[in-house]
């Protein structure tokens, strides 16, 4: 049952893959456009849309099921998720039991987590989506991961995902 | 005073009782357990109470606080029920002859959310299926943590409020930041790891005193000093140390009424009796003196669990529970109130009850440090306050118990005192560290009174040391060290300085430190020394300011006032420990890396400046590469005879080494702690050198990318081939450099021939020995007496039965072998083994290093 959840998520990734979803401000993508070649920038703006969907998920997750919006009741929390060269930036905010996704960066944050690369930021998130595991203290341990902020928001943030990836089956 | 009335030291005689083998049985066969009791109530209690809002969290609010736990948690005097490593329950009839638990749970992982707890939050659903110790949790307990308990902790947790405090971040600061803060310098794990986030701990509290007069009087003692000033956070402290001790004895009472509940409807007439007698001593102590050993033994625990409910336990220690209990014991034994044998089960069943729970760990601490038990130090033996053998029969009967369980906690610390503790007793110790395998470890009773004699310890309460954690020496129940607030990676230092400011680590694009210069264009070895020495300032800063930052959020928000009332110094200053109330103030530093950063200086020393056989650049890049293409560069500084070892009794490396140590006691000395006392340097390193090995690449001293670094004060392992030249080279270093203690792990093969035991004593006699002054003797020295083959099978086999209960000693603990992470098996395995029949190393291969998770 698992195994088939899995399968669906993943097929159904690609169709329902918002391709509009562009994540980088274009004063930092400039910057960037510099030094990365071509296969780079996709891959770089693909992650953007990759983790952009993934929080988007998430966020409806909390929208259709009571329990999982449990988790979110009264809590208040700032999040930005971004690569070291900004070629991708995210921030996702929780407030009034509601989750919001934004393209780029705030200023008032709780938790920051800078990936080293879009590489990493990819692992990170296949691996979530495949085995719903997310070690921050291995990714920090590993250097692919710098965690700014509030550490407990972080650890509070991967209970959710695991707790989706479980309720879906995966991990 | 030596006392004997034993015939036999040993005493051979005395065994394992079917009840002490029953709870033995089921203390192995169970998983740890998390336990909500404490984290549900001390959240609601500081809901009820505001707290959470609070700008300073008073010390009589926490004490309100603890005495609201005490009073409401469940009186658990029989446990029946646990869970098996298939996280199956079973039942069991448990026939304990002490009441009270550190948690709710037979073994269980007590939580404390106001530090480290919420590093557990992201496992909740999976943590009783983690690969490595996997504890046991229900749903509803998951849940009451996720929602109840850990949301209201997210801000106010200490290290949350030491951030908000001093690290501040906003996005500005984060881009334009290029120097490391001292809080992003821990958070990267690799240049060292402060303690305060998790604990206040690692120390001795006193027992003497609430043994002789129990609660009662001290609580009248506050009550009068309250009265007698007028001062208003003076009378504040006395009515909190009221308020604990009023708890303590309301959760004895408690324990008492719930035994008296359970012996009425009890039918088995024995079995009533035995909870009659547990009631009756409850509800004496530690309310009133204790009149017998048990009742001794019951204060104790009864108030070693109000101090476990106050603070995580990491290394608090009981202290010199042979010269504590010793009254009692012999006075019950005089009397024929008990026999040597009743005086066993009861310490057996005490040694049970301290190892009732573990410290939470998450996934990833459980790779890096994992196998840990709470290392809780018991002392025994050495000199007393006047300098006179201290060794007694109760001293024998702790060690038989101790031989006779083989458990991980208590860690079993013995003192031996040359020329004045009998070779009988030196000869016990060995013969109880054969037959467990790695207990007790053994302290130079000269050597470490020097050590803190050299800090200004007055000579009654350096002569008065217990052991606290892993081997840190301080006086019984007045010296408040924390001796883990600080775990240095010495070879962070040496990375900064070979790499001018740089870490491999953390990007070489970075400069993380100060430039102290590229060593390629250094003319002189003392220049790259220069160059050290700057590196390691730099970091003891950070290391230090810290620590001081995280103690003076401890001072406004976790007062002590349990901890406090069993010390000495607090109820005359009127003041909290953590404000200094104790007799004497320090702090601790464990230095990681010593013997490979000591052998990396002198290969340096050596090769590059003295045989000019490779130039700096051409070694730095040897390093960079991971010595891939310098494979014979790796040999020649790896080989003993080319390249100057510490351990071989060589001048070029033993002053290296003896350089080191004293550039890390002057610098860490010179530093004032937030509660006015001074910075000790102690090696030993728990699992630290196979966790920060990990993270580091290669150095000059040959060791390749990610291996393990040694242990402690250990000289490196496989270069040092005789066993006299290694004590030699260990124990001339200056013992006043080492006050917060070593751990010099040792690996003897065992069954080495008829004279084993006479070998092994005069092993220990050679390295304590002080030479007529000329050097001070080895401080401390710890074994592992197993066969490199046993290990292996329990390395590759760890399913088997007979390695469930395989002790091993780590750096300064003992922990079960299948509880360690593979690498820190790896450095068990790959220890220097000697036979004590010849003194020489037996050769050995290094297994493979295992590979990482990730």
């Amino acid at each position: 049952m698992a195994i088939k959840r899995r399968h669906a998520l993943l097929v159904l990734f690609p169709r329902v893959f918002p391709a509009t979803l562009g994540v980088v401000p274009a004063k930092q993508l400039k910057r960037f456009n510099k030094t990365k070649s071509l296969g780079e920038k996709w891959e770089d703006k693909w992650t953007g849309w990759f983790l952009k969907f993934f929080l988007w998920i998430f966020s409806k997750a909390f929208d259709l099921s009571e329990d999982f919006r449990e988790n979110i009741k009264g809590y208040k929390a700032n999040y930005v998720f971004k690569t070291e060269t900004c070629s991708v930036v995210v921030s996702a905010t929780f407030k009034d039991g509601d989750m919001e996704v934004h393209e780029g960066d705030i200023d008032e944050w709780d938790a920051m987590i800078i990936f080293r690369d879009a590489a990493a930021l990819r692992a990170t998130l296949k691996s979530l989506l495949l085995s719903g595991n997310l070690d921050i203290l291995e990714l920090m341990l590993a250097n692919k991961v710098e965690v700014h902020g509030n550490v407990n928001c972080i650890f509070k943030f991967i209970f959710m995902v695991r707790d989706l990836t479980h309720s879906l089956g995966i991990g | 005073m030596s006392q004997n009335i034993l015939n036999d030291l040993s005493p051979k005689g005395c065994n394992l009782t079917e009840r002490v083998s029953h709870l033995r049985d089921i203390y192995f066969r169970a998983v740890p357990e998390i336990c909500t009791e404490r984290p549900c109530l001390i959240t609601l209690f500081h809901l009820d109470n505001g707290l959470f809002h609070k700008e300073r969290i008073s010390i009589l609010d926490k004490a309100r606080a603890y005495r609201y736990v005490l009073e409401n948690r469940t009186p658990i005097v029989v446990h029946s029920r646990a869970y098996d490593k298939r996280m199956k329950p079973f039942e069991f009839r448990e026939a304990p002859l002490f009441a009270g638990s550190t948690t709710s749970k037979f073994k269980g992982v007590p939580l404390y959310p106001e530090f480290i707890a919420l590093t557990l939050w992201p496992e909740l659903l999976t943590i009783s299926r983690r690969a490595s110790n996997p504890y046991h949790i229900t749903d509803s307990e998951a849940k009451d943590l996720n929602y109840e308990i850990f949301p209201y902790w997210i801000d106010t947790n200490i290290l949350e409020r030491t951030r908000e405090r001093y690290y501040k971040e906003n996005s500005k600061k984060v881009e334009d930041t290029k120097q490391l803060s001292e809080m992003k310098l821990f958070e990267r794990l690799v240049f060292f790891l402060a303690s305060k986030p998790k604990c206040i701990s690692h120390t001795i509290p006193d027992f003497s005193k609430v043994i002789k007069y129990g609660l009662y009087k001290i609580i009248d003692e506050a009550n009068n000093k309250r009265d007698e000033t007028t001062e208003h956070s003076t009378r504040e402290f006395y009515t909190a140390i009221s308020e604990v001790l009023e708890g303590i004895i309301a959760y004895s009472q408690n324990l008492a009424a719930k035994a008296e509940e359970l012996a009425c409807k009890e039918s088995d007439s024995v079995v009533r009796r035995e909870l009659r007698d547990i009631a009756e001593i409850n509800r004496r102590v530690p309310a009133l003196p204790a009149r017998t050993f048990r009742e001794g033994l019951t204060t104790i625990w009864i108030c070693w669990i109000a101090i476990h409910l106050e603070n995580p336990n990491i290394g608090l220690s009981l202290g010199r529970l042979d010269q504590v209990l010793y009254d009692l014991f012999r006075q019950d034994i005089k009397n024929k109130v008990i026999t040597i044998q009743d005086a066993i089960e009861l310490i057996c069943c005490l040694w049970l009850k301290i190892g009732d729970h573990v410290p939470a760990l998450p996934e990833t601490g459980e790779e890096l440090f994992g196998g840990t038990g709470s290392n809780q130090a018991i002392t025994i033996g050495g000199v007393d306050k006047d300098g006179k053998d201290a060794v007694n029969d109760l001293t024998y009967t702790m060690l038989r118990a101790t031989e006779l369980m083989k458990l991980r906690d208590p860690n079993l610390n013995a003192r031996y005192c040359q020329g004045v503790n009998s070779k009988e007793y030196l000869k016990r110790l060995c013969e109880v560290n054969i037959n467990t395998g790695a207990t007790p470890a053994i302290h130079n009773d000269k050597a470490v009174i020097k050590a803190l004699r050299g800090r200004r310890d007055k000579i009654k309460q350096a002569r008065d040391y217990g052991v606290i954690g892993c081997v840190e020496p301080g006086s019984n129940g007045r010296f408040y060290g924390h001796s883990a607030a600080i775990l240095l990676n010495l070879t962070s230092a040496l990375e900064l300085a070979l790499f001018n400011g740089r870490h491999r680590h953390t990007g070489m694009d970075k400069i993380i430190s100060k430039e102290t210069g590229d060593p390629a264009t250094f003319t002189t070895f003392d220049e790259f020394k220069t160059a050290f020495k700057k590196q390691t300032r730099w970091l003891i800063g950070k290391a230090t300011t810290l620590n001081d930052n995280f103690g003076r959020v401890h001072q406004d928000f976790y007062p002590t006032p349990i901890l406090s009332a069993f010390f000495e110094g607090p109820m005359d200053k009127g003041k909290d420990l953590i404000e200094g109330g104790a007799t004497i103030n320090a702090s601790g530093a464990a230095i990681i890396g010593l013997a490979d950063v000591a052998d990396s200086l002198s290969a340096i020393e050596k090769v590059v400046f003295v045989d000019q056989e490779c130039s700096f650049r051409a070694l730095l890049d040897a390093l960079r590469n991971n010595f891939k293409g310098s494979e014979a560069l790796q040999r020649r500084l790896m080989n003993p005879d080319k390249t100057p070892k510490y351990g071989n009794d060589e001048p070029m490396a033993d002053e290296n080494v003896c350089w080191i140590v004293k550039l890390l006691d002057k610098t860490f000395g010179e530093k004032k702690n937030y509660r006015g006392g001074r910075y000790r340097v102690g090696y030993w390193t728990m699992t630290n050198h196979a966790a920060f090995g990990r993270l580091m690449k290669a150095l000059p001293n040959g060791r390749k990318d990610h291996e393990n670094f040694t242990s402690g004060i250990t000289p490196v392992s496989g270069v040092t081939p005789d066993l006299t030249k290694a004590l030699n080279s260990v124990a001339r270093l200056p013992a006043q450099c080492l006050s917060s203690g070593v751990a010099l792990n040792l690996k003897y093969t065992p069954d080495d021939g008829d004279r084993m035991l006479d070998n092994f004593a005069a092993s220990i006699e050679g390295y304590f020995d002080d030479n007529n002054g000329a050097r001070d003797g080895g401080m401390e020295i710890q074994f592992n007496i197993i066969n490199r083959d046993d290990l292996l099978d329990a390395f590759y086999h760890p399913e088997k039965e007979i390695h469930r209960e395989l002790l091993v000693r780590v750096s300064g603990y003992t922990a079960y072998f299948k509880d360690l992470n593979p690498r820190m098996k790896k450095e068990i395995i790959d220890r220097t083994e000697y036979r004590l029949s010849h003194g020489k190393m037996t050769p050995f291969d290094p297994i493979p290093l295992p590979k990482q998770r990730r």
